[in-house]
């Protein structure tokens, strides 16, 4: 049978998307098979997402799209804390249930551009010593080193559209970045909370209690893939365009302060796979409302197309000769598993990980101004690398932007707490609303998890989705080297808030707002999930121990590959989705090399001497 | 009004007061409604607000509570909750208190998140 298309792409997120953009430029036939529904038109869906996020009581990541009961996501919200003995536990509703003893407290959206719309777009890279923590005791070693990536990395930095001052990143990220390397866009400006906290803690030491070491405080910014002023130095000397509306290219586009990056930016200043989409050549074409219920092989284990559902559950077959899984970590791992592919090394839905957050809370002496701006501009670097990490999980400390919304929920929880529980009305509630608001802020610690193969994502027993699929189950946990990352977290928070004069206000409770919360020497703890779902198709070097190889290629199924964060075999400090579309660009590069190899006349192949094919991807490195 | 600690051409000025209005009707009924015009409505001293609303009954105080939310936030507190409307969400007197303006409704442009906050704006 003659394939219709060369590559089918299951899912329409940041890294389906980028695939598909890069082998339509090739001029491959390329067919996008997307769960979630397309906006008709798009101008309207940002219209739309933005009345249905104002008008959602519960501001979740999720809340810009109205749900689809054909095709369920995770919310924050199905999980729930409970207070019943022997003690803290939790119960989940929805699409993802779970039997582990702790929650994986994270989300996903499954809408036409997915999770990646919703994101807050913060883009750093990962560390040269993340590719291996094996060294420090914890983790799975990578099949590549940073050295390998880096071109991709800037690839990856050009298509998203980084903001990020090079030299900064350089002198206090630990990134080597080569002296005439600039980001597309300057650095974002800091926020009003990013200064106050420099100006008092730059320099400043405190003690890990962990590790035992100093460490000295300083605010850094993040880089971020939303818009800011272009970097003239960019690309030799070329320059960038910004992008905005549908990926085009808007020289004056630029992150105008929303403050509502997660879960939508109105003003097309976040990246987001539309603007990829926005790019797609004339040979890729999206199908959506098209649910993916298997992958389709051939006698000898190759890919060969795809089964999905429409969402009153009629099936349809489609073929290709390269099939790529870009569903996201969760939904990947539960396509290979209803497939029962990828079985040799077991290790299919294994390692799931997460960036479990510690956050802590509280108000400055002064005014902050939270609620603008992007959720993150700035962090403090300095506990994500070195000999520290044996003892504990290292991590990337984030400095919030938007009061206590991840911690406490909207401020409708502070009016509700003056109004009902101090029992103000007047102007002794006006005056205690504006001062509470205006001096709140956050510290959101982000925990490297690494690799367990007893967190995992399995097929449900018997619960299944509406369209008769079992639903995927969770198990998963936090290791004690969490655990004790978490410690030495809120005594770093601790010494911070002291060296502010900030008044603290950390408190994991209510039970039920608290899914994720664990005793821990003594003390008890509360985390919230970052939404980096990461692991269940590890890469590594051999079929034996890992999923996939380091072009994400599933072992044993030529012509199959599972792309996305599922790939990593470890999740590092740093926020994963640059690092993950630095790996799907490289693998679509691979994907066009076996395509061109298809095509090539086999007189070539059989008489000329075999040179090794160099495609080039636009925007990647040659 | 008495109740939110703005005046009402401030009221008036978010054009929700008859909306609101139909709300708290909606949902607290007609008679307890009226009740809650008299009460808070009279002109009182200087006064301590918690000692003075000591001598009303749970019902007008939760009723007085619910309204205040309503302003202060577009949504009303339930149970169970739900926003009023994205003009609502907007126009929430708590970022009027703090200074502020609600998210992705009033976006102040590239590197304003950088600046100190404006004091609170006086209404
Ligand atoms: C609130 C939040 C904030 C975040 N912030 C950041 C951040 O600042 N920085 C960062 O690096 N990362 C962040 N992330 C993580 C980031 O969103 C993900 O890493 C990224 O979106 C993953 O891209 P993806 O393409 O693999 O998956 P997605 O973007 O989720 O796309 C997967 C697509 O597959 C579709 N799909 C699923 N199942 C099927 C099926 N069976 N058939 C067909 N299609 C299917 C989905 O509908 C979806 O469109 C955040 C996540 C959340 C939840
Ligand atoms: S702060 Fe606003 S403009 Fe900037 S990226 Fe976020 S939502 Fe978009």
């Amino acid at each position: 049978m003659t394939p219709r298309y060369d590559v089918i792409v299951v899912g329409a997120g940041i890294a389906g998307s980028l695939i598909a953009r890069h082998l339509g430029d090739q001029g491959r036939r390329v067919l996008v098979l997307e769960a979630g529904a397309r906006a008709a038109d798009p101008d309207q869906g940002n219209r739309d997402a933005l009345a249905t996020y104002f008008s959602a009581s519960a501001k979740v990541p999720g809340s810009a799209y109205r749900p689809q009961p054909a095709v369920p996501w995770p919310e924050v919200t199905d999980l729930t804390g409970t207070d019943a003995a022997p003690g803290p536990g939790f119960r989940t509703a929805g699409h993802l249930p779970q039997n582990g003893p702790l929650p994986y407290a994270s989300g996903y959206v499954r809408v036409n551009g997915g999770t990646g719309n919703v994101w807050t777009g913060l883009a750093p890279r990962m560390l040269p010593e993340d590719f291996d923590t094996e060294s420090f005791g914890y983790g799975r070693r990578w099949p590549l080193d940073y050295a390998d990536l880096e071109p991709y990395y800037r690839a990856a930095e050009g298509e998203l559209g980084v903001s990020g001052d090079a030299a900064e990143q350089r002198a206090h990220a630990g990134l080597p970045l080569p002296d005439d390397y600039a980001f597309p866009m300057q650095a974002l400006p800091a926020s009003h909370l990013d200064r106050l906290l420099a100006a008092q803690l730059d320099g400043r030491h405190v003690k890990d209690p962990v590790s035992l070491d100093s460490v000295a405080l300083r605010v850094v910014g993040t880089p971020h893939a939303r818009n800011g002023v272009p970097n003239p130095e960019y690309d030799g000397g070329r320059g960038y365009v910004p992008r905005g509306e549908h990926g085009r290219e808007d020289p004056g586009n630029r992150c105008v302060g929303n403050a509502s990056c997660i879960p939508h930016c109105p003003s097309y200043a976040k990246y987001t796979p539309l603007k990829a989409q926005g790019q797609w050549g004339p040979s890729v074409a999206l199908r959506d409302r098209a649910v993916v219920s298997r992958v389709l092989t051939d006698g000898t284990g190759r890919a060969a197309g795809v089964e999905y559902l429409s969402y009153d559950g009629v099936a349809t077959r489609v073929h290709a000769d390269v099939v790529v899984l870009a569903a996201h970590t969760v939904e990947n791992a539960r396509l290979l598993l209803l497939s029962g592919l990828g079985t040799r090394s077991g290790q299919v839905g294994r390692n799931l990980m997460d960036h479990p957050v510690l956050l802590t809370w509280g108000l400055l002496p002064q005014r902050v101004g939270p609620y603008r701006g992007p959720g993150s501009t700035s962090g403090f670097e300095g506990f994500r690398a070195g000999a520290g990490r044996r003892l504990r999980a290292p991590f990337r400390i984030e400095i919030g932007n938007w009061g206590w919304v991840w911690a406490k929920g909207p401020v409708d929880g502070d009016v509700a707490e003056l109004v009902r529980e101090r029992g103000l009305f007047g102007a002794q509630l006006r005056r205690a609303v504006g001062d509470r608001i205006s001096r709140q802020f956050a510290l959101q610690f982000e925990m490297e998890q690494g690799a367990d193969p007893a967190n995992r994502v399995t097929l449900h027993p018997h619960e299944r989705d509406p369209l008769g699929l079992p639903r995927p189950l969770v198990t998963y946990d936090l290791s004690e080297h969490v655990k004790d990352g978490m410690a030495a977290a809120k005594a770093v928070s601790d010494q911070i808030f002291t060296l502010l004069g900030a008044e603290d206000h950390t408190d994991y409770a209510p039970a039920a707002a608290w899914p994720g919360r664990f005793e821990h020497r003594g003390r008890t703890y509360g985390y919230r999930g970052a939404g980096h779902a990461a692991g269940t198709h590890i890469m590594g070097d051999s079929p034996a121990g890992s999923v996939v190889d380091s072009w994400q290629r599933c072992w044993d199924h030529p012509g199959l590959y599972a792309v996305g964060c599922g790939s990593m075999p470890s999740v590092a400090t740093s926020n994963p989705t640059l690092t993950m579309a630095a790996l799907t660009l490289r693998s679509a590069q691979r994907i066009e090399a076996d395509l061109a190899e298809r095509d090539r006349p086999a007189t070539l192949t059989s008489h000329a001497p075999r040179t090794p094919s160099t495609p080039h991807t636009p925007g990647a490195p040659a | 009004m008495e109740l939110t600690g703005f005046n009402s051409e401030a009221l008036w000025s978010t054009g929700l007061v008859e909306r609101y209005r139909t709300v708290a009707i909606e949902q607290l009924g007609p008679a307890r409604f009226e009740r809650l015009l008299q009460e808070a409505g009279q002109p009182r001293g200087r006064r301590n607000v918690q000692g003075d609303w000591d001598d009303w009954d749970d019902g007008l105080l939760d009723a007085a509570r619910a309204v205040t939310q309503l302003w202060y936030t577009g949504s009303w507190p339930g149970p169970p909750p739900f926003v009023v409307s994205p003009h609502a969400y907007a126009r929430g007197l708590a970022w009027t208190a703090a200074g502020l303006a609600a998210p992705a409704t009033a976006p102040a442009g590239y590197g304003s998140w950088g600046h100190a906050p404006a004091g609170e704006s006086a209404s």
